[in-house]
């Protein structure tokens, strides 16, 4: 019976929905004359209707929901707290990687080797203004309490310069942390502004909401603290959606400044 | 899910895409239900299905911008369901093994087929829609899942095709003679080892 068992198939596929009008009229031609495939019809149509019916009858737990948006919660909260710390290369090519504070520029010293976490420096935390030089952070310059000029940075050096620093000249000497100092002697401190005194010992965090991201990936935002626009540069290429808020954490390292964002919320 | 249309979803998976999570969770809303019962049936336990659906949302979650949303959002979602329901189903076995004591004071490893499928409890089971339940977990996995994807997941052969990689002559193929072998089971006619001493549930063809 070599035609109903073709038929047989195409039995199922018309149940399916997959038949052209003129197969189906030959199928239904076929079973009005065929009681075998009327029946193999009329169970394929049934045990269909079973299995949907079936499932429609499903509980579903309560919990799958909420199951599924807790994993997914932690999948993000994984994420938060996963700061990619990008080591910036202390030569020229990293002032692209400048956080720039109202068009001015910070400078940061590259010393220390401090981690985000590190506490145990105790660093006199005098603010400063200083530039670092040379790729080791050696060369002390302290004492010149200069005025960055923007994009004057010497040569192997990262820096954020600020050129209203408080009393400049009240912070003099860099003070070598003698435990941390690994190759570098001249430990100094870091801030942002007047109004923060951070010391290389503790980063200095902001809150950044992201108001475009440039071709070059770079992010403009608003400082939530202040409400000043600041440029970063991002420690990861990623999708810094504007509307985004990001804890940005400048650190000072051995010789390259660090900087890592969290993101605190996507809008 | 019926509320959502092609055009919404593509729009929804955009957003999500870029960051949006109440995009994202819109689209688990849309397709956690079936996405529950096709575990549910493939591997029999609530609690697994459970697993499986938060598994299988991890993944298209982390692996959101992989898609490029050239297929039905369903297809993609059904095909991570089917790999999550295949490892699961690979790393446990489908039989339980009991230690039972022998005469002489041994035991000896006994392999009984799951539970799920017994077939006194099938052949008790008037009506069709509790049979129905048994009987699937009686198919192979493969049969089980192509016919659920047709069933429950409402895909056309198409679109079955994409889910699982196959030619469309294979879905059709094999859709027929899952619904064959289920209606066999459904009739009392067993092939195979008998049940009671089969190394897996369910019958092998």
């Amino acid at each position: 019976m070599s035609q109903c068992e073709r038929m047989q198939e195409l039995i199922s596929a018309m149940l399916d929905g997959e038949l052209t009008e003129a197969e189906s009229a030959e199928v239904k031609a076929h079973i009005a004359s065929c009681a075998d495939c009327a029946a193999l019809c009329a169970a394929f149509s049934d045990v269909s209707a079973a299995i949907q019916a079936d499932a429609a009858s499903d509980d579903l737990p309560d919990t799958l929901h909420a199951g599924i948006m807790e994993k997914l919660h932690a999948v993000d909260a994984a994420r938060k707290t996963q700061s990619t710390i990008v080591r910036l290369r202390p030569v020229l090519a990293a002032a692209a990687c400048l956080v720039v504070l109202v068009g001015t520029v910070l400078a940061l010293n590259n010393t220390l080797g401090r981690s985000k976490s590190a506490e145990d420096a105790p660093m006199a935390a005098a603010p400063a203004l200083y530039t670092s030089g040379g790729t080791s952070g050696a060369a002390p310059a302290g004492g010149s309490a200069p005025t960055a000029a923007k994009g004057a940075a010497d040569e192997g050096s990262v820096y954020i310069a600020e050129s209203k620093m408080a009393a400049p000249e009240a912070a003099p000497e860099p003070v070598p942390e003698p435990a941390a100092a690994r190759e570098s002697p001249k430990e100094e401190n870091v801030s942002f502004d007047a109004a923060i005194n951070a010391s290389a010992a503790e980063p200095v965090t902001f809150t950044l909401r992201v108001t475009e991201q440039t071709a070059e990936g770079n992010l403009i935002g608003i400082r939530e603290e202040t409400g000043e626009t600041v440029t970063v540069c991002p420690p990861s290429p990623g999708d810094y959606a504007p509307g985004s808020r990001w804890a940005v954490t400048a650190a000072a390292g051995e010789d390259a400044v660090y900087i890592a964002a969290d993101m605190v919320s996507a809008n | 899910m019926d509320a959502v249309t092609s055009q919404e979803e593509l729009s929804l998976l955009r957003r999500a895409q870029s960051g949006d999570s109440a995009a994202f969770e819109a689209i688990v809303r849309a397709h956690e239900a079936t996405v529950y019962r096709l575990a549910l049936r493939q591997l029999g336990s609530r609690e697994d299905a459970e697993d499986a659906a938060q598994e299988v949302f991890l993944k298209a979650y982390t692996g959101l911008q992989s898609f490029r949303g050239d297929s039905k959002l369903s297809v993609w979602l059904y095909r991570i369901t089917s790999n999550v329901c295949i490892d699961l189903l690979r790393r446990r076995r489908e039989t339980v093994s009991l230690s039972v004591e022998t005469e002489d004071g041994g035991s000896e490893e006994l392999e009984v087929p799951d539970a799920r499928f017994d077939p006194a409890a099938l052949a008790e089971r008037r009506d069709l829609r509790e049979r129905i339940g048994a009987a699937l977990s009686a198919l192979p996995p493969e049969a089980r899942e192509i016919l659920l994807l047709r069933e429950l997941g409402g895909e056309s052969y198409e679109e079955i095709a994409q889910t699982l990689q196959l030619d469309i002559g294979t879905v059709k193929s094999r859709i027929f003679r899952a619904r064959k072998k289920l209606c066999a089971l459904l009739e009392g006619n067993f092939s195979g080892d008998s049940a009671s001493k089969g190394k897996e549930g369910g019958v092998r063809a």
